[in-house]
């Protein structure tokens, strides 16, 4: 019983259900601010219609996204999709996602496509995202790399555990430019996906 | 050139170099002899220099203050007029000042001034006229003119969602009118954004009126033709509801799930508007399959659809959700909305359909939760424990549902056997390993360890739990509360580490807010700047903000520390409370992450005593202190006064019985007793803080009591105002006293504590610990986590 609605800033204090997974990054406050500011349709949050939030917990997920690119690369990036660990196994994140592409595939955004990144072994995540249309577009060498593995100096040397894959779902106006049925040969570099 | 002088004045200021100030500042109006600049900070030195004797009326009041003859236009000037007066608690004028340089030196500039320092200073009033000065001087700022009515209309509403008491029921209809008809005559609506302004506006501002929820419909349905909004979906919904018309709430459900929104509130609305319109069942069951295909969400509205169209439940619904959901986690919170439309009998017949074994574990919790089944944790753990060893290690298995539900049983009980705790600790250390990740359990883990005083082992699993930026707001609670009797360690990570990392949230991020804010209106985010006032309110108002000032301030009066800066910082804190002309706590402590029925857990002597504080609880901590404070000068101020007329002081015994522990309660009427009466019963109210036994409670109460009645005694001991020998004499023995029973104090808690474990290991608790396939603990781990803190205690 779901209900899509805006993230407002004081949700952050009802995200312990969520954020308290050891997967889900909590972001400075300065950060989610950031989001809200420059893409304010583009932060929304899952609600639990039957849960009394004076009780339980209410929000079962959310979404962050915000727009980058120019031209011919417009579009989408998905930057968290997190759920509940109540609330899994049920397509909230597909929902949460098919959400976000129905706001962004119309005005004022009108993106050629969304991205987002998975880190290569993640099978979990990039099945759940091939099954939304999403594809592998380009592998990014070293993206998930700690300041102790340092910037990755050649495309050669993949990690699977290290590298993410950029994933890509296009948009009718995109034409296919960002599928390739190659996509996990193609490497690129960390600073090579800043828009 | 200005900023260096104010530089080197305050300098000299810190350092009470006065005579250099004046000589400095005499330079300088010699040079500048028509600066106001210089005459304000000879003011300010003056004030500094002696605030008691400063003469407030004749020196800032008279020339600057509300009916002021001196008027500047120099931004310098007016920041430092400001902040001047919100020293001295004087905020209307702090903001005036800039509203009367306005009008006599109009420029977007000062404008821009007064509405930045407005927004810093929460003054939604002074916000919404500094906007519309804005709009008159446009063709100088870098945003249209348009933009600053939006902003004007932000700010009523702002002032009629958080400061409705600060204007009058007159100015409020004229604020509304002004609003709407700023932005009628800004039509047509160039974007999303201001759209939203305006239906918030009608929607906040004006009565509710066919006419208001017509016009909602008309403007908000276009948009939906060419965009995807959802606070625009939300007030579309709402009016579309209002003007009770079924053939335009289906129009707007229709459309809006033809856009792809699978929505359980649009669905709903969509069913019952559909039924008014005599639409077929079936019809409709198929419309919304067509648009939504098969989701949670569509087949749950098979359930409303029954419950609309024939007033029961149909099996057919029930088991079209349930093949599906049966074995899902949010199964039970689905269904029990429906729950009394559906018969026992027949939810039972079709859950046992989709796992007649009963061999699922999500299954088995859900029939457990719809109380399907007779409740056995022990049984329904032992049964469903392998799943344990093959779940991912990120996987949250709801295994935990039944530990849960083990330790709850226990931690209902007032004075829980501490048998019983170290039995539960027991069980959820065993239950961690297999099920490293689950935070359900690892906070209760937490509790639990708070519960005997044992805070590093408690801290260990709070580290665990990685909890960080705005989380630490909700969640400090758990480890932070009374940290200055439990466990107060400047060496350790705990004080040193996460204490001060976790303030950073105060200390940076909501410093930063104002910024933020001031970029959202720049960048046209209006429909989430209300929400970021409100963010903003609750981080200043932050009851774990103000709880872990109070604490460490506690701290350094137990460590004989200068505590200056800690004053001034809490003062700070205080005036931009106070200036939001609604002195109160904003509890944003999470503890439905324990249990839905938290309430049971706090009560005295109950597991979660040592965190049950309201914001009495810190309305009282933040008086003592500010008595402390005080109490050397003999004076007594206004800020205690407006505290305690915030506070039922007919009852002062109840007052502080009902929201303090009792030594705490005693403490403060020491306290209070010297500013009150000049301790004419200090004598006797030490002695009932002697009285108190320090071990009756053998759990945190050890060490909190015993800290309690320390502290209480060096700040004592550190009044030189305290004259009485024989008083004196009483607070030297007592602190002797207490020192020289404190290692025999925790080696007994220490002795009770081990043979409570050797107790587990007899009778029913070892046998459930093997029923469950579960090792005992090891007591050498508490000893010296116990023994840690003795040594911390005893050299305090």
């Amino acid at each position: 019983m779901t209900t899509i609605q805006p993230f407002e800033p004081v949700d952050l204090f009802k995200t312990n259900n969520v954020n308290l997974d050891i997967l889900t990054e909590n972001f400075p406050l300065e950060f989610y601010f950031e989001y809200m500011i420059l893409w304010p349709d583009l932060f929304f949050k899952s609600l639990e219609m039957t849960v009394d939030p004076d009780f339980k917990h209410n929000i079962s997920g959310y979404m962050m996204a915000k727009t980058e690119g120019k031209t011919t690369e417009w579009h989408t990036h998905i930057t968290a999709v997190t759920v509940a660990p109540r609330f899994r196994r049920i397509s909230l994140a597909s929902k949460l996602c098919n959400t976000l592409e129905t706001m962004t595939d119309v005005m004022p955004h009108e993106v050629n496509f969304i991205d987002l990144f998975v880190k290569c072994n993640n099978q979990l995540a990039i099945k759940l995202y091939e099954k939304l249309g999403y594809s592998v577009y380009r592998r990014v060498v070293g993206y998930y790399n700690s300041s102790q593995d340092g910037y990755p100096e050649t495309l050669k040397k993949v990690d699977d555990n290290k590298d993410a894959f950029d994933m890509r779902k296009a948009m009718a106006r995109d034409k296919g430019r960002s599928v390739r049925s190659d996509g996990r040969n193609h490497k690129c570099y960390p600073h090579d996906v800043r828009f | 050139m200005s900023d260096k002088i104010q530089e080197e004045i305050l300098g000299l200021i810190s350092k009470s170099s006065f005579k250099q100030c004046y000589a400095r500042l005499g330079q300088l109006q010699k040079q500048f002899p028509n600066a106001a600049y210089f005459k304000i900070l000879e003011a300010y030195v003056k004030f500094k220099q002696s605030p008691s004797k400063f003469e407030y009326r004749k020196l800032l009041d008279e020339p600057y203050g509300l009916k002021g003859t001196n008027i500047t236009g120099d931004t310098r000037s007016l920041e430092f007029l400001h902040n001047f007066f919100m020293e001295l608690g004087k905020y209307n004028e702090a903001l005036h000042v800039y509203e009367r340089g306005n009008f006599k030196f109009p420029s977007y500039e000062l404008s821009y001034h007064w509405f930045t320092k407005a927004l810093e200073d929460a003054n939604y009033n002074e916000m919404g006229k500094a906007s519309l000065q804005l709009a008159k001087h446009c063709d100088s700022g870098f945003l249209p003119k348009r933009a600053y009515y939006f902003w004007n209309a932000i700010s009523t509403l702002a002032i009629m969602r958080f400061q409705k008491d600060t204007v009058s029921e007159p100015k409020k209809v004229l604020l509304a009118k002004l609003a709407r008809q700023s932005l009628l005559n800004l039509k047509p609506f160039e974007n999303v954004q201001e759209i939203i302004v305006y239906c918030s506006v009608l929607d906040e501002l004006f009565p509710a009126s066919r006419e208001i929820s017509e016009e909602i419909v008309a403007i908000t349905f276009i948009n939906f033709d060419t965009s995807v909004n959802l606070y625009l979906k939300n007030y579309i919904l709402k009016h579309a509801k209002l003007l009770n018309s079924p053939e335009k709430l289906f129009e707007v459900c229709s459309k809006l799930i033809g856009k792809g929104l699978d929505d359980y509130e649009l669905i709903i609305n969509l069913i019952d508007a559909a039924h008014k319109l005599s639409k077929p069942q079936e019809e409709l069951q198929n419309w919304i399959n067509e648009n939504l295909g098969d989701s949670r969400n569509t087949r749950l509205a098979r359930l409303k659809l029954d419950l609309v169209y024939s007033k029961s439940v149909s099996e057919s619904s029930l088991s079209y959700y349930l093949s599906k959901y049966h074995n899902k986690p949010c199964c039970s919170i689905d269904v029990s909305r429906y729950m009394d439309h559906i018969s026992t009998d027949m939810l039972k017949n079709v859950m046992a359909k989709y796992d007649p074994t009963d061999n699922d574990l999500i299954h088995h919790c859900n029939a457990l939760e719809l109380k399907l089944l007779e409740s056995n944790s022990i049984n329904s753990y032992n049964k469903f424990k392998e799943t344990l060893t093959k779940k991912s290690i990120t996987d949250y298995s709801s295994c935990s549902a039944f530990i849960l539900e083990i330790i709850k049983s226990v931690c209902k009980e007032t004075n829980p056997d501490l048998k019983d705790i170290l039995l539960c600790i027991t069980i959820l250390e065993n239950y961690q390993t297999k099920d490293p990740h689950n935070f359900d359990t690892m906070c209760w883990l937490i509790v639990l360890y708070m519960y005997l005083g044992l805070v590093p082992d408690a801290y260990f699993h709070f580290s665990n739990l990685k909890i960080k930026n705005v989380q630490t707001d909700s969640m400090d609670y758990l480890i932070f509360t009374r940290f200055s009797t439990l466990f107060p360690n400047k060496q350790s990570d705990f004080y040193s580490k996460t204490f001060h990392e976790h303030n950073n949230l105060y200390d940076v991020s909501l410093a930063n807010l104002p910024k933020y804010i001031q970029i959202a209106f720049e960048k046209n985010s209006y429909s989430k700047i209300p929400g970021m006032f409100e963010m903003r309110d609750r981080l200043m108002k932050s009851h774990t903000r103000w709880m872990k000032t109070l604490e460490n301030l506690q701290f350094s009066r137990l460590c004989n520390d200068k505590r200056s800066n800690i004053l001034q910082k809490m003062h700070t804190d205080w005036r931009s409370l106070e200036m939001t002309g609604d002195i109160s706590f904003s509890d944003n402590r999470d503890f439905s992450i324990l249990d839905e029925h938290f309430g049971q857990f706090f009560c005295r002597d109950k597991v979660l005593e040592y965190a049950n504080l309201s914001k009495e609880s810190i309305m009282l901590g933040l008086i003592r202190e500010l008595i402390i404070e005080v109490l050397p000068s003999g004076e007594k101020t206004k800020q205690i006064s407006i505290l305690f007329e915030k506070l039922p002081l007919a009852n002062l015994e109840d007052l502080l019985n009902n929201n303090l522990t009792k030594v705490e309660s005693v403490s403060f009427l020491i306290f209070f007793e010297i500013y009150e009466n000049n301790g004419k019963e200090l004598h006797s109210l030490i002695s009932k803080l002697m009285d108190i036994p320090l071990n009756a409670k053998q759990n945190w109460n050890i060490s909190h009591i015993y800290l309690t009645k320390i502290t209480t005694l060096k700040t004592l001991d550190s009044l030189k105002r305290i004259k009485d020998k024989e008083v004196q004499k009483l607070i030297k023995n007592s602190l002797k006293e207490l020192r020289g029973c404190c290692d025999n104090l925790f080696k007994g808690y220490s002795n009770t504590l081990i043979q409570a474990f050797e107790d587990l290991q007899r009778g029913e608790s070892n046998e459930l610990l093997k029923e469950l396939d579960f090792k005992p603990e090891s007591v050498k781990n508490t000893k010296n986590s116990l023994l840690s803190i003795q040594k911390n205690v005893r050299n305090l």
